[in-house]
């Protein structure tokens, strides 16, 4: 009986076949609609770090949305073709890398379930190939030398931590930062309260869910709250300005790159006084 | 919680079971032989007025309590103390069952403030597992539906309640006090 | 004069300070579930019960399915839903065994017929004081509101369930019915409601009770209880406390009344091996609850208590439909509350009262809209947001995420082809799946969003998501690949790229902050 499989089922990839993959010369990077329409230096930074571990990157054309928006709702139709369109946009690629950990997470969990026939088993064998940046970059087995003093904490984006099964690579990538110190703050897993369209459906309590959130990084003492998931950190940061809450977000391919940039930089400027 | 995980001597079972009894918050007593399990109930008695479940085996207890000036309440919801045998004991989880029965009086368990079990160590059972098992075989075995005891009564520990801030907090409407006196 | 409740006398002088939506009484219909989320929020207690419950949690070491319980949820996962294949054929079952037992068993299809059988049964036998143990399904056919209405006072014997009924509310959580007061809050109603002065010290409150519902239990001519499980082969009812009124309310009036949903049945008496300590771990981490109380039947000859009767009422309100349907998981349900616990909006919005049915969190949001008569609004499916929470710690893994997302997709189907949200999302799918049309909707967000943002800080109001958005959180910048790569729009001169274009550019967030979050602190 594998019906009630459909449950939190993280899809995870056997190891020895996503290490293999990830010795590829090229990817294509799958930027996500948010990252396209909000967060360029998260695409940039993305990009930086995998040329610098000597990765041709690919940015496919026509590429949009995964769907999620409209899958989650309630109209699983657009989110269907958003899917297909998907798969044929990435298809022709080995390997699929993308800075958000709940939209790799749609493609692994979610596809499989809304697609029939053909179009699931194309999903399935293409999400096989599709990584989340964290997951690629320890799975590639090659390290570089970052390094940043800076003391930041993590933030597990729901998607990611649940149903793509992944909360170890972020961690293990941070580690490789020379003089960056990681706080683990209490419910680290805890949602941000984004939700996508429930940000804007129960906004008091997206925001009120956040600020817990900020308060909990907060009283670790870091200057940064650092996720894989450029959902929760647009809310977060939007949240924290707004409510004049000294702590900053950044998404993890940023620090990275910023760790390379220079060594031992110091992050805050005079932005937290 | 395989079965063989579990001490099959008896002497093991009667310290696991009091063991897990006093960790859900009750008390338990090995009584070497019948004087010594009516010393005790008296003792824990003290003079307070006392429900005691009517059987041939539990006489020796009423004559003593009796003798001891120690009173049976008039109405049952007044009495302080309850005594009562068990049929099953469970020592994993320190858990008292009690079938309903003729002669049995179930409120002894129930409406007094301490209520103190009787457990023949021959009662004991290892697990939950083997207490359900038990149950089922001997529902399974009452062919008509007037032998089948009406209630069977699972007790682990003191009543308790976390419905306040969800802290833990002994006694609401059961007894607040759970002895077992172990016997042979 | 009837036999009236001690436990309840003197309630009429209890202040009741619970909102309308709140109560118990009042219908909630009017109530906007968006408004009454956004009051809850602000409630005093709120940010108490979401501390408390993440307490809790913390200390429980999150959701860990350690040996053996993970072998006992993987084998509660198969038992529940073969329970499920023929759910029909087991309650038949479950009513010839019972009834072989000696009981009287009601079948109601709604909550109408469930209502008019405990009444008959309660009129035909003079019954004039019940007292009741905790049981979800009573509050689903509104039992206690009914039985007041024709005079018959029925009485709240779990602590929890007693406050809340002190009070007028419903119940807040599955487990906890009065998470959402403090112990000063429950000092207060009983203070109240004796006329004396109640200490807010959790022993005195526990004794108040203890004492308050003796008398109801001795002089009380029914019990009513739900029914945790119900075996199918032995005809036997399970039910579980630890404050012991189970076993008040089942053994010591002359009439039992059992109410359960159809669910509650299980194959097999053996297989409480398995659900009894998973029931218990996942609800409190417990063992055993102090009472598990196994009932088969009336006091038999010989006996010398129990009940002369004991009915099982049997409720399907939409159930038989579900086991059929998509959605028959939700119906594996038994009841333990983690999900809730576990829910950071449920947490957030201080309980279950916010989500205006009877059950509330996310097993609330999955089963309310798809019982026949609702007990809450059919959009509590959007009440979440879809983290998973619940289903990591669902001791019998029901995909609560994916079945929210399938209703809430029956919820925007039933506005029907041409509602105003289905052909944008329709022309979404269109637009973002063509290249040209991608770019040209993303070229119109960045050149809309500076007139947005432009509007905003000349104080006009946001038009939809937009306007929800700000409310509390300042907007991203929508710039192109270009202008984020010259740096020509950096929020800050001495800022590093900080999330680059997810930051504000407008530097006066903080009066968004001064107008619209009056610090709570
Ligand atoms: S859905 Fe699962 S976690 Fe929630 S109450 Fe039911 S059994 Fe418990």
């Amino acid at each position: 009986m594998d019906e009630f499989n459909n449950g939190i089922s993280p899809v995870g990839i056997a190891h020895s076949i996503m290490d293999e993959l990830a010795k590829t010369a090229r990817v294509a990077v799958f930027a996500t609609c948010m990252v396209d329409l909000a967060g360029h230096t998260v695409l940039e930074a993305t990009e930086k770090v995998l040329e610098a571990m000597g990765v041709e990157v690919v940015l496919p054309d026509g590429q949009s949305c995964c769907g999620q928006p409209a899958l989650n709702s309630g109209y699983p139709d657009p989110a269907v073709k958003l899917a297909k369109h998907w798969i044929k946009t990435f298809e022709p690629y080995d390997v699929v890398v993308s800075p958000a950990g709940s939209c790799v997470a749609m493609v692994h969990h979610h596809f499989p379930r809304i697609l029939e026939g053909g179009w699931r088993e194309r999903a399935t064998r293409l999400s096989k190939r599709t990584f989340e940046l964290t997951q690629f970059l320890v799975a590639r087995q090659e390290r570089l030398a970052f390094s940043l003093d800076e003391t930041v904490t993590y933030h597990d984006s729901c998607h990611m931590k649940r149903f793509l099964g992944e909360s170890s690579t972020p961690r293990e990538v941070l580690s490789w930062v020379k003089g960056l110190q990681l706080v683990e703050m209490e419910g680290a897993d805890v949602c941000c309260g984004f939700g996508g369209t429930f940000s804007v459906k129960f906004p008091e309590v997206s925001v009120e869910m956040g600020r817990l959130k900020l308060d909990l990084a907060s009283r670790t003492q870091a200057g940064f709250i650092v996720s894989a998931d450029p959902g929760c950190l647009m809310h977060l940061e939007g949240t924290a300005r707004a409510q004049g809450i000294g702590l900053r977000t950044m998404h993890i391919a940023e620090l990275l790159a910023k760790a390379m940039q220079r060594k031992s930089e110091h992050l805050h400027g005079d932005i937290r006084s | 919680m395989s079965p063989d995980s579990f001490p099959q001597d008896q002497d093991e079972l009667v310290a696991m079971f009091i063991r897990e009894l006093e960790a859900a918050g009750g008390h338990g007593f090995i009584c070497d032989n019948q004087e010594d399990l009516i010393d005790r109930v008296l003792e824990l008695c003290g003079n307070r007025s006392v429900l005691l479940e009517e059987d041939p085996s539990t006489e020796p207890i009423r004559f003593r309590l009796l003798e001891a000036g120690v009173s049976a309440p008039s109405d049952m919801w007044d009495a302080e103390v309850g005594v009562a045998k068990v049929d099953f004991a469970v020592a994993a989880t320190g858990t008292l069952v009690l079938m309903a029965g003729a002669n049995r009086l179930l409120g002894a368990s129930l409406l007094p403030y301490m209520f103190i079990a009787l457990v023949d160590r021959s009662c004991l059972l290892a697990d939950f597992d083997g207490l359900i098992r038990t149950l089922d075989m001997r529902l399974a075995d009452f062919d008509t539906e007037s032998a089948k005891p009406s209630a069977i009564h699972l007790i682990t520990g003191p009543s308790r309640t976390g419905d306040v801030e969800m802290q833990l907090t002994m006694g609401v409407h059961g007894p607040p006090e759970v002895y077992a006196l172990l016997y042979e | 004069m009837a036999k009236r409740s001690i436990g309840l006398q003197g309630r009429e002088n209890i202040y009741l300070d619970r909102p309308i939506w709140a109560s118990a009484h009042e219908e909630p219909e009017g109530a906007v579930l968006s408004d009454v989320v956004a009051q809850a929020v602000d409630r005093p207690n709120t940010r108490k019960v979401t501390d408390l419950l993440m307490a809790v949690e913390e200390a429980r070491g999150g959701p860990a399915w350690p040996s053996p319980m993970d072998f006992l949820r993987e084998r509660a996962s198969v038992i529940r839903r073969e329970t499920l294949e023929d759910l029909p054929g087991y309650v038949s079952q479950l009513a010839d065994a019972a009834r072989s037992n000696g009981m009287i068993v009601h079948f109601a299809s709604t909550p109408g017929e469930a209502r008019q059988v405990i009444t008959d049964i309660a009129k035909e036998r003079g019954v004039e004081l019940v007292v009741k143990s905790k049981s979800m399904v009573t509050e689903e056919i509104g039992l206690t509101k009914h039985l007041e209405s024709m005079g018959i006072e029925s009485v709240e014997t779990d602590l929890g369930e007693y406050i809340v009924q002190l009070a007028d509310e419903r119940p807040s959580h599955v487990m906890v019915p009065a998470i959402h007061r403090s112990r000063e809050d429950i000092a207060r109603v009983f203070s109240q409601l004796s006329g004396g002065s109640v200490r807010s010290d959790i022993p005195e409150l526990v004794a108040f009770a203890r004492q308050r519902l003796r008398a109801d239990f001795a002089r009380a001519d029914m019990g009513i209880s739900g029914v945790n499980f119900a075996a199918a082969d032995r005809g036997t009812l399970v039910i579980v406390t630890n404050e012991g009124n189970g076993r008040m309310v089942t053994s010591r009036p002359r009439v039992h009344v059992a109410v359960m949903t159809m669910e509650k049945v299980i194959p097999r008496f053996s297989d409480l091996a398995v659900l009894l300590p998973l029931l218990f771990y996942a609800a409190s981490r417990q063992r055993l609850t102090a009472y598990q109380t196994f009932i088969n039947g009336p006091r038999r000859p010989g006996e010398q208590e129990g009940p002369e009767e004991v009915h099982l009422v049997i409720l399907d309100n939409g159930r038989s439909d579900i086991s059929k349907g998509s959605y028959k998981e939700v119906l594996a349900c038994i009841r333990c509350g983690a999900c809730q616990s576990a829910c950071p909006v449920y947490r957030r919005v201080g309980g279950g009262q916010a989500y205006l049915s009877t059950y509330g969190g996310p097993i609330g949001a999955v089963l309310t809209p798809l019982l026949k008569e609702r007990p809450g609004p059919s959009e509590l499916s959007f009440l979440s947001t879809l983290c998973g929470a619940c289903e990591e710690v669902c001791p019998v893994k029901i995909p609560l995420t994916s079945l929210l997302i399938g209703l809430r997709a029956d919820y925007e189907a039933s506005k029907g082809p041409y509602s105003a949200s289905g052909l944008a999302w329709k022309a979404w799918g269109e637009l973002w799946s063509r290249s040209y049309g991608y770019s040209l909707s993303t070229t119109a967000v960045r050149l809309v969003a500076p007139l947005m943002e432009k509007a905003r800080q000349l104080g006009f109001p946001l038009p939809g998501a937009a306007g929800r958005w700000v409310q509390g959180r300042s907007l991203p910048r929508f710039t192109t690949r270009a202008q984020a790569k010259h740096g020509s729009t950096a929020p800050f001169d001495s800022a590093p790229p900080v999330l680059g274009n997810f930051t504000s550019d407008t530097q006066d967030d903080s009066s968004v902050s001064r107008e619209e979050h009056i610090d709570e602190s």
